[in-house]
């Protein structure tokens, strides 16, 4: 490992710590490769593990076009996801965001591990226990969200932390593909999507996930959640912003943004 | 220059039939209100009924909070329906249009008439037979689909041809504000969403269109079909696209669009 991908690490866990947003770390380092900035993630992935966090599953990003195009990439992304980041629906989410944005999700909770090459759509939803509706809070640690993809990779893929709905459903009995997701924030709509909006079918970014993961000698284990990327675009937050979304047969999740002590 | 609401709707005629796109109204006409532009709309689609089209039906626009901004206003619009409009096939030919662009609606077919200021969402399910996917063609007669909320009213809300999916459910079948649509141009997807971005529900787009057509002294009469309004954005098509719109439960539409 080198010293500037350890420094670089050292910065975007500073600023995890104190809130303090820095530049994109591109600007200093125009020639950082995704394959350092995974190196960077997984240098405070080890961290945090290493503070007595526990990874319980992944998040996957950049998972549909509009959003790919912006940052002017052909592959989603993927961030490590933390036991701390984990919130039940119906409560006051208490975590430390600097820049919040809320993001429609399916989540898949594995029966299985999930190890490729070779995953694809039908193996990942025979390995899957459960889909739940997820709202997802991506956060960024560069400011202003000024972020190129070699930023948001090294910063754990721009997550915050989740909240999860209660009613797990068998995934062989729902269509993930058309199931419609609709966003409120404070009981107004502002946003809807589709499965779909996930790679045509949700279950195929999972797939992407548990390939790359074998690639890179840690698949993809049962139990693991994974989140798998927006249905709609993503929407700012404030504190004390009431958050719900209702994914039809999936049933809904919801939460309080509840900014404030109670966090660390 | 001197307002005539009726040599207005000559132009808007005249650049409807020929498809040809036409500057707005609004840099040219002083002082035209929403009235004035519901007024337009009406003598425009007169002329085509004179010439036999038949009104069938109403549709909604700017249901979504990000179309309204977009125009600067808090409230939806609405146009007439004609069954010239109305596709009986999935083909769209380009012969007519200008520049035009598809979005998936849910259509509500009334067996009873719904007239009234304080028509509620009960005196709708009551009244409606039947709930279809649709696709609506939109296709705005001015410069560069640029208008403003006078502008696209008087063009009849930019509406151009519409089509109703063979199956027909009762209306009790689905939440409709939680039905998802998934857009697929040429097997890519390119819009999603869900029935609740219609106005938080397409059933409150029916309220608010018997309210609106009470205004002008109209109704939504037994057979009338309603386009509640786009469920996502809406996407340019061109001859030799092929647009797949499938509906939560409800089946899917596939439209061809041809020269």
């Amino acid at each position: 490992m080198s010293d500037r991908l350890e420094f670089l690490a050292e910065a975007l866990w500073r600023a995890e710590r104190e809130q303090a947003p820095i530049q994109p770390l591109t600007d200093q380092h125009p020639d950082l490769s995704v394959q350092e900035a995974y190196r960077i993630q997984l240098v405070n992935v080890k961290r945090r593990v290493a503070a007595g966090d526990r990874v319980v599953g992944h998040k996957i990003g950049l998972t549909s076009k509009p959003m790919q195009m912006q940052l002017g990439v052909d592959q989603p992304d993927f961030g490590h996801l933390f036991q701390s980041m984990w919130f039940e629906s119906g409560t006051a989410v208490h975590f430390p965001l600097i820049q919040p944005k809320v993001e429609p999700e399916i989540a898949f909770i594995l029966a299985e591990d999930l190890v490729g090459p070779g995953v694809d759509l039908h193996r990942v939803l025979a390995a899957t226990r459960a889909v739940v509706p997820a709202i997802e809070v991506i956060d960024s640690r560069i400011a202003d969200w000024r972020i190129r993809l070699v930023d948001t990779v090294a910063d754990n893929a721009s997550a915050g932390c989740f909240v999860l709905g209660h009613l797990p459903t068998d995934p062989s009995g729902v269509d993930l593909e058309t199931v419609g997701g609709v966003l409120k924030l404070n009981g107004d709509v502002v946003q809807t999507g589709a499965g779909a909006a996930v790679m045509g079918h949700p279950a195929k970014a999972v797939a992407w996930l548990a390939n790359t993961l074998t690639e890179l000698g840690t698949p993809l284990r049962a139990g693991h959640v994974v989140l798998s990327g927006a249905v709609s675009a993503a929407v700012p937050i404030q504190p004390g912003d009431r958050v719900q979304l209702s994914f039809g047969p999936l049933g809904g999740v919801e939460f309080v943004w509840a900014k404030g002590e109670g966090s660390d | 220059m001197a307002l005539s609401l009726s040599s207005i709707a000559d132009e808007l005629y005249r650049h409807q039939t020929a498809a040809t796109e036409l500057k707005k109204l609004t840099l040219r006409y002083e002082g035209l209100t929403v009235d004035d532009a519901y007024e337009i709309q009406r003598l425009t689609m007169q002329k085509y009924m004179a010439e036999g089209a038949r009104l069938v039906g109403w549709k909604m626009g700017l249901t979504s909070k990000a179309k309204q901004r977009s125009v600067g206003v808090d409230e939806p619009i609405f146009g007439h329906l004609l069954s010239t409009m109305e596709l009986t096939r999935p083909t769209l030919s380009m012969k007519g249009l200008i520049h035009p662009r598809v979005e998936p609606e849910i259509a509500f077919v009334f067996r009873s008439r719904l007239e009234g200021p304080n028509v509620t969402a009960r005196d709708v399910w009551f009244a409606t037979e039947c709930v279809v996917p649709a696709v609506e063609i939109i296709d705005s007669r001015y410069e560069n689909f640029s208008f403003t909320l006078v502008d696209v009213i008087a063009d009849n809300a930019s509406s151009a041809r519409f089509y109703l999916a063979d199956q027909a459910f009762s209306p009790y079948a689905f939440r409709l504000d939680e039905v998802g649509v998934v857009m697929r141009q040429n097997g890519e997807v390119v819009q999603t969403g869900a029935g609740a971005a219609v106005l938080g529900h397409p059933v409150r787009s029916v309220v608010e269109q018997v309210r609106m057509l009470t205004r002008f002294g109209a109704a939504i009469e037994p057979g009338m079909v309603v386009l509640t309004g786009g469920i996502t954005e809406a996407i340019y098509v061109h001859p030799g696209d092929r647009v797949e719109i499938a509906f939560a439960g409800m089946g899917a539409i596939e439209l061809e669009i041809t020269e």
